[in-house]
């Protein structure tokens, strides 16, 4: 019992405190601005503005099929090298979260709006609503319905691959765990704190998405009777 | 005049879909268009308030021209004030309750204030029998029910025409006729109402006149009572299934 280590996390307990809060920071910031990013890409996407509808396409596969480990590295260290910027990894980590998130929620967004049935379009018209009133009583509310269940599961998607963001060095959760089971390895190496601190881990990444997701069922059982 | 239309075209592509319609529509009267499906019709209607851009003619509404090239969207919301339409599928918006799809138009559109538009909404439902319904949303409700709402919803902004898009067309049969019913209680109170339908009954009692077309063309224009039972020409002779005797096809 000595040698699981559980003593040492006791020990850096505040610490890894310290470290799931930016996890959590990190994450809901992200999300945040995905949100209100992904429903502006969503209605531009729809635009049927060629160009534009070229270049998002573009982006939206760009982050869809290029893992986020790969942005934070080349955001990482291009912005430092080819531009000489002090680059602070919690602000990239951020950045790189946001653009992801959004277009994920913007194609969501954009899907869901060319399978409103064209009459719902035509009645607001013919009603005498504007283009914009047509977006703000009519289509987008019926979109935030319907996207709920997918854009609560993308949180939880979003607070777990966050855990990339230890390697371009920020203090998250699975970064500050590292650094405890290193300090306590140097100290005791026959210690079994590598087992105890990732099972504390699990259960911490668990506690933050599990109520998420059962958000994300609930809604989703309302929205469906609708 | 109350609607005037001049030589109206329209084609999609190269495909000509109304071709040189000319149409005098009086005030307070109501005016059937029949014809097959595709000769056109939805689309005569559908240019009337906008949704379908001319290429070439006039539509006026008294004596203002109402199709000048290149008017924006506010130009056509003005005009869709005025010109109601009800369409075949149910468009009621189905995150809305009945009251809120009835007063949104009202509030957002014309800017009345609630307490208005809610007095108008509950007179109205009162008057298709609808009273019960008013908190309901549109899944809850039977196709004809949320037609007589849509209804009800184009009455709520006080138009002066109403353009009806075959609102029959979906329905079962049962529920046809109380549709249609509202449709004919419209009747006699000034308003001016356009309705493309195939229900040849309900045209014959209740249209003044009878605008039968066929191919992009307007055929025959005449009363009811013309129409069905002396139409003038081969289409619509064919349409009714009546005898082509040589007379007509000298």
């Amino acid at each position: 019992m000595q040698n699981s280590g559980v003593d040492a996390i006791i020990r850096a307990f505040p610490r890894l405190l310290n470290g799931l809060e930016m996890t959590v920071q990190i994450a809901a910031i992200s999300f945040i601005l995905s949100v209100l990013f992904g429903f502006l890409l969503g209605v531009l996407m729809n635009l049927r503005y060629k160009p534009l509808t070229i270049v998002l396409r573009l982006l939206l596969d760009a982050f869809r099929l290029i893992h986020p480990i790969i942005w934070l590295f080349v955001l990482f260290y291009g912005l430092s090298y080819v531009f000489h910027l002090s680059t602070d990894g919690y602000v990239i980590s951020i950045i790189v979260f946001t653009l992801w998130g959004s277009f994920e929620i913007g194609d969501l967004v954009r899907g869901y709006i060319s399978s409103l049935p064209r009459h719902q379009f035509e009645s607001s018209l013919a009603l005498g609503l504007n283009r914009r009133q047509m977006y703000a009583y009519i289509l987008l509310p019926q979109i935030v319905i319907r996207t709920t269940p997918s854009i609560v599961n993308l949180a939880t998607r979003l607070i777990k691959t966050t855990s990339l963001v230890s390697l371009i060095g920020v203090q998250d959760m699975l970064k500050i765990s590292q650094s405890i089971i290193q300090v306590t390895y140097y100290n005791n190496p026959t210690s079994m704190i590598s087992f105890t601190m990732y099972l504390l881990l699990l259960l911490l990444y668990f506690m933050i998405c599990f109520p998420l997701s059962l958000l994300s069922t609930f809604i989703e059982k309302k929205v469906s009777s609708l | 005049m109350h609607l005037t239309i001049r030589n109206l075209k329209k084609s999609f592509h190269s495909n000509v879909v109304l071709d040189d319609i000319n149409l005098d529509i009086k005030q307070g009267e109501v005016t059937v268009i029949m014809g097959r499906s595709g000769c056109g019709k939805s689309t005569l209607l559908r240019c009337m308030n906008g949704l379908e851009q001319i290429d070439a003619g006039e539509i006026y509404l008294h004596d203002t021209l109402i199709t000048k090239r290149g008017s924006n969207d506010a130009h056509w919301v003005d005009i869709r004030k005025r010109i109601g339409m009800v369409s075949q599928s149910y468009d009621l918006f189905p995150h809305m309750n009945v009251l809120k799809n009835m007063i949104l138009g009202p509030m957002k559109v014309e800017k009345r204030s609630k307490k208005e538009a809610v007095q108008d909404a509950v007179r109205l439902l009162e008057r298709v029998g609808l009273s019960d319904k008013i908190t309901a949303y549109p899944r809850e409700l039977s196709g004809g029910q949320k037609q007589r709402v849509a209804i009800c919803r184009a009455l709520c902004m006080h138009p002066e025409i109403i353009l009806f898009d075959e609102v029959t067309a979906a329905l079962d049969p049962a529920m046809v006729r109380e549709v249609l019913d509202v449709i004919r209680s419209l009747q006699n109170q000034g308003l001016t109402l356009i309705v493309v339908t195939h229900e040849m009954e309900f045209a014959e009692k209740v249209a003044d006149q009878i605008v039968f077309m066929d191919n992009g063309k307007i055929v025959e224009i005449s009363t009811p009572r013309q129409f069905f039972y002396s139409p003038q020409t081969v289409e619509a002779r064919r349409f009714l299934n009546l005898p082509i005797d040589d007379a007509i096809l000298k």
